[in-house]
């Protein structure tokens, strides 16, 4: 498996944007040249300089240095919502649509009603009422988006359940967990790997959203979705502060993409 | 006097939905390492009986009823906990499509092993040997090189070896054939046919699903002929095939010569 990741070339891209991203999260604090947080209200919008190599913004504050402290926030948030996300609705999905029947209709109905409030309303109304913080934002996109993520997970599990090979191995003796486990998961996880690994940029823009109604990171946290969200407004004065934030998620995004359509390559043999 | 493998009484497999009856109220019997052959046109109902014998059919689609007796035990009202423990090892299935049969994504040897596994307490290491063994035994003589094989990049011939081999690792009682024969060439239906020859001499008995007349005179010691979900005749296999009472047989049968006569026709 490594071998074949190290052999493919769109694999080994994804990863070193992904590698990039995650040492500069975690080196952050050696290669910031200013504190991120330093409000200098004499110096906005300053000029590109050796202090500060991509200027500043709105408040003087150091933009290079938020934008690498803003990869520990983003990341942050959005791997292990990404990874809730993914378990709980494979997990949900491929329980219900392998059990069928009453149990499936009662879960798609469950989704249809998920699916008929927009993901904001539903983010808001249970940050409302569980209060701000890392913990309830994460839990918050969960409950939003899953119901997305489940209806694909369901499609691809209802498709593989009906071959002929699970009937194989009904007739071999396997037991429903030896099918599910040992067939149909290996089976949709590299379709769902690629579908995954495009939830990281919904997740950023979601904080993002999030910071712009107030219910995100406090105000002032150097975070890329935030950065980019009150960039927006310097649209025409000062656009490359919302180049830079806006590069920093297509990097982190295009990372998790092409890795993730390389791995789907990898571990499906036909189109190796 | 022979043993009774298998009983069936009454069998009858209805549509829940539109109460459409799909097999109507068939018996038969099989005796230990007898061949039957069920024959019949497409639609007659003789794939749905082998499902319905081991279980297959969606029970939520289908309602099946009557008595399927396997060494006694009602194979239709078995817990399906206790059925699971028969299928596999006293029961097995040799599909009809070998291309769709095997998981894509899954080696074959994963997939022999696999089934090793979840019926006798052997290890990886065992279950590999077993594995490698069932599938020399069936004529695949790169068995490593098969074991590490994805499903795609063996043929369908090969395929069908390796299903009968996935069939017989756990020494079955009985081996339901679904058309077994009706995916592949000429040349992989010879070689699957002698395969079938060596389970008959195993002492394996066969319930062949076929409409094919070569392969049933071939293989069985019994036939008998479906139309429209019922038994049209049975009997042993020279009396249906020197001396068939009843016009549909004669009819199929015509049929069935008629279509070998154009085949061959077809080939000069």
């Amino acid at each position: 498996m490594l071998r074949k990741i190290r052999r493919n070339p769109q694999a080994m891209a994804g990863l070193a944007m992904i590698a990039a991203i995650l040492l500069t999260a975690l080196l952050a604090p050696l290669l910031a040249p200013n504190d991120p947080n330093a409000v200098n209200i004499a110096n906005t919008y300053a000029r590109i300089s050796a202090q500060y190599p991509l200027g500043t913004d709105e408040m003087g504050r150091c933009v290079l240095s938020r934008l690498l402290y803003g990869a520990r926030y983003s990341l942050g948030i959005a791997g292990p919502t990404l990874l809730l996300l993914a378990v709980f609705s494979t997990v949900v999905s491929t329980a219900c649509a392998y059990i069928g029947g009453r149990t499936d209709r009662v879960f798609s109905a469950l989704c249809d009603v998920f699916m008929a409030f927009p993901p904001l309303l539903i983010a808001v109304t249970l940050i409302g009422s569980l209060g701000q913080g890392i913990t309830n934002i994460i839990i918050s996109i969960v409950f939003s988006m899953w119901v997305w993520f489940a209806k694909i997970v369901r499609t691809f599990v209802l498709q593989e359940k009906n071959k002929e090979y699970i009937i194989a191995c009904r007739v071999a003796g396997c037991s429903d967990l030896q099918i599910i486990l040992g067939h149909i998961l290996p089976n949709v996880l590299p379709q769902l790997i690629v579908y995954f690994s495009t939830g990281v940029a919904s997740i950023v823009l979601t904080v993002s959203g999030y910071a712009f109604l107030g219910f995100g990171f406090e105000t002032g946290t150097p975070e890329w979705g935030a950065m980019f969200s009150k960039a927006s407004s310097y649209l025409y004065g000062h656009p490359m502060l919302l180049v830079y934030p806006g590069l920093c998620i297509i990097v982190t995004t295009a990372g998790f993409n092409l890795f993730g359509e390389a791995l789907r390559d990898i571990i499906s043999p036909e189109e190796a | 006097m022979s043993e009774k493998l298998l009983e069936v009484r009454n069998l009858n497999v209805r549509l829940k939905k539109s109460g459409e009856t799909l097999v109507k109220d068939i018996s038969f019997s099989m005796e230990k390492g007898q061949t039957l052959g069920i024959i019949g046109e497409s639609g007659s109902g003789k794939t749905m009986t082998g499902k319905a014998l081991l279980r297959l059919l969606n029970p939520r689609v289908f309602e099946t009823g009557g008595e399927a007796l396997f060494c006694g035990r009602n194979l239709l009202a078995l817990h399906e906990d206790e059925f699971r423990s028969l299928r596999g090892k006293a029961l097995s299935m040799i599909m009809q499509n070998p291309m769709t049969a095997f998981a894509p994504m899954t080696r074959i040897g994963k997939q022999l092993t696999v089934t090793l596994s979840a019926h006798l307490a052997i290890g990886k290491k065992e279950a590999y040997e077993r594995a490698l063994r069932a599938l020399r035994d069936v004529n695949l003589h790169q068995a490593e090189k098969i074991m590490r094989s994805y499903p795609h990049e063996l043929s369908g011939g090969m395929l069908q070896r390796a299903m009968i081999a996935l069939a017989l690792m756990l020494r079955p009682k009985l081996i339901i054939a679904d058309e077994a024969t009706s995916s592949v060439d000429a040349i992989s239906e010879e070689m699957i046919l002698e395969e079938f020859m060596k389970i008959r001499a195993q002492g394996i008995s066969l319930l062949i699903v076929t409409h094919d007349f070569g392969v049933a005179a071939a293989l069985a010691d019994h036939i008998l002929v479906m139309k429209d979900g019922c038994i049209m005749e049975q009997g042993t296999a020279r009396s249906i095939f020197h001396a068939p009472r009843h016009e549909y047989t004669k009819e199929l049968m015509d049929a069935s010569v008629l279509a070998e006569v154009n085949n061959h026709a077809q080939s000069f």
